[in-house]
């Protein structure tokens, strides 16, 4: 990322922007631009909710149940539709949406801080400790975790805290393994062996120095495990064990739609095409980052 | 001698690192159970007298030390006691064991699907590297995996079963009503292995002795068929066991979609009821069946790339 890899950057104020953008200088593909754009939409549809939501998600129209969406013979008043008890399916998605990502965000935060600490912890305390939480990372990764989680939330009942702390845990193994690598791999450059020789404690050396260096590759793999905590989300939520009523997120609507697939497809279909929206714009933005930053980082 | 001796080596650290998996298995299970909340509570009403609760608690060996309960109930695992459920009246253990048959053929079938269509997809990708083939099969293999399954099984239904007719929606009756899970399971499975394939595919053409074989003048076809994907198709082999991990995690809701009487089914129906006998004996038993899986995959690896074996202890020569 340096400038003086450039020869002639910094000759011009749009060269030196071009520079500060990445080495190769490639344009960004139009279909990233396009998922980037997604993206943001998405994002501030679920930050805007409440603004923007035409109804309540729960607000319940006893007469206006099973209306069809606009363009099939619908009203104005519900865009997309209503589902079994009148609630306007348009409304619902938004704030379906912010759950479903709000959750995801903080789950993959709990799982990247929690992964990732531990991985520091193993790669400096080589020996036991780090056999143990490897063997640790075999576990977790021998089981699929969609039956870890539904057997924790059937073990110690169903609860918004523990389904977050649950969706976060998922994939802390990867964090783990990751930063436990490039950990070491740091701390084999000679600018480690300096700044320790400097009289820096161990504590300021990895917080200061070592985590800001491999903050990139985390932040990667983050963007590329984000779809899989939203997909794990909706898929329990789908199956009714997950979220729960009035609250709602996108696999709720998805699995309460069900049922009423063959009068009234739209209820199933917004959320499930919202969710598949999201998560291809998330992996192709993520593998995207990934090839920019190092093609050899994969999973 | 000191071949087999190498061998030998290789199985046993295996095989103990398998035992210690699954021991750590059970053991967090143990855990899990015990600190969920007193498992009396769930089973004698409220107003139960305390003298009644004691005597069930020492039924249930519940009055003995931490570790006699563990070692209690190594030895009831051990001998394939996973308690009753209390839904069917019936040992948890057959509850369960009815319903794997299902799920066998269901993801068999599936598996099979996704390696037949996956692995020519990814070959065929390197064919025409680069090219329009190639983009267009990884292009599939991206949104194969970006549609949740439940999505996947959703559109199936709405376009074979409610617009088309063709296929009944759920059920387990006839061979029909095999076609959409197969489909919704061994579809995400496919596009992975697809990738998978094409990466290990390029990863070889690369090396040295593809160069040699060119100069020696092997044409194309016999060159990638004959020479580069059996080299390739070893850590294809590995993929597969991750695989059926997926699978096992992908059949919860495609089971449960489809009305597929099968263990996937079984655990979400524990899970609303909770059900713990059931959910514990379902959790160990896929656990162990992806232990052995991970066993037999690292097998079969030594077997067909002596290099992993060899390399293990550095003198099976």
């Amino acid at each position: 990322m340096s400038v003086t890899s450039e020869p002639n950057a910094a000759t011009t104020p749009t060269a030196a922007r071009a520079a500060s953008d990445g080495p190769r200088r490639r344009p960004i593909p139009p279909s990233i631009l396009l998922a980037i754009a997604v993206l943001v939409a998405v994002a501030f549809i679920a930050v805007a909710a409440d603004w923007i939501a035409p109804h309540h998600y729960a607000t319940q129209d006893l007469k206006a149940r099973l209306k069809p969406p606009v363009w099939a013979g619908g009203v104005w008043a519900y865009p997309l539709g209503t589902d079994n008890l009148g609630r306007d399916v348009l409304s619902r998605l938004i704030y379906g949406m912010q759950t479903s990502l709000g959750i995801a965000l903080v789950g993959t935060a709990i799982g990247a801080s929690f992964g990732t600490t531990l991985g520091f912890i193993a790669a400096h305390m080589r020996g036991i400790i780090d056999e143990l939480l490897m063997m640790l990372v075999d576990v977790q990764a021998s089981v699929p975790y969609i039956i870890v989680a539904l057997a924790a939330l059937a073990f110690f009942g169903n609860d918004l805290t523990l389904f977050v702390i649950l969706l976060g845990l998922e994939g802390w193994e990867r964090y783990a393994r990751l930063a436990r690598g490039l950990v070491l791999s740091e701390m084999a450059k000679p600018y480690a062996a300096a700044i320790a020789g400097f009289g820096a404690t161990t504590w300021r050396l990895n917080w200061r120095h070592v985590l800001p260096n491999i903050a990139a590759g985390l932040v990667v793999q983050a963007t590329i495990y984000f779809p899989w905590v939203i997909l794990l989300e909706t898929s329990i939520s789908f199956l009714g064990l997950g979220i729960q009523p009035p609250r709602t997120s996108l696999g709720l609507m998805l699995g309460q739609g069900r049922s009423y697939l063959a009068n009234a497809a739209w209820i199933a279909v917004a959320p499930g095409m919202a969710i598949f929206v999201t998560t291809l714009a998330v992996s192709l933005v993520g593998d995207w980052l990934r090839d920019r930053l190092d093609p050899t980082l994969d999973g | 001698m000191s071949r087999l001796k190498g061998f030998l080596w290789f199985l046993a650290l295996r095989l103990a690192r398998a035992t210690a998996t699954l021991a750590i298995c059970v053991t967090i299970v143990f855990v899990v159970l015990r600190s969920a909340g007193d498992p009396l509570a769930s089973l004698l009403p409220d107003d139960t007298p305390p003298d009644v609760v004691e005597i069930y608690r020492e039924r249930f060996g519940l009055d003995q030390s931490i570790w006699q309960q563990y070692l209690g109930y190594l030895q009831s695992v051990a001998h394939g006691d996973f308690g009753r459920s209390f839904v069917h009246h019936r040992d948890a253990l057959a509850v369960v064991w009815e319903r794997v048959p299902a799920t066998l053929e269901l993801g068999g079938l599936a598996l099979i699907a996704a390696v037949l269509i996956g692995v020519p997809l990814g070959v065929l990708a390197t064919f025409g590297r680069n090219t329009w083939v190639d983009r267009a099969a990884m292009s599939a293999a991206v949104f194969g995996y970006s549609l949740p399954n439940f999505f996947l099984a959703i559109l199936l239904i709405l376009w074979l079963s409610l617009s088309l007719r063709l296929l009944p929606s759920a059920g387990s009756d006839l061979p029909q009503h095999l076609i959409m899970p197969i489909i919704v399971l061994g579809a995400p499975a496919a596009a992975k292995i697809a990738r998978f394939t094409r990466t290990s595919m390029v990863e070889v053409i690369g090396q040295p002795f593809m160069r040699a074989a060119a100069a020696k003048g092997v044409p194309t076809r016999p060159r990638l068929i004959g020479h580069a994907f059996p080299n390739a198709a070893i850590p294809v082999v590995t993929f597969l066991g991750f695989e059926i991990g997926a699978m096992i995690g992908g059949g919860v809701v495609t089971e449960t979609i489809f009305a597929w009487p099968g263990l996937g089914r079984l655990l979400v129906q524990a899970v609303g009821q909770r059900d713990l006998a059931v959910v514990q004996t379902i959790v160990l038993m896929i656990a162990a069946t992806m232990v052995c899986a991970n066993l037999l995959v690292d097998l079969a690896y030594g077997w067909l790339d002596p290099r992993v074996r060899v390399g293990l202890r550095g003198t099976g020569k």
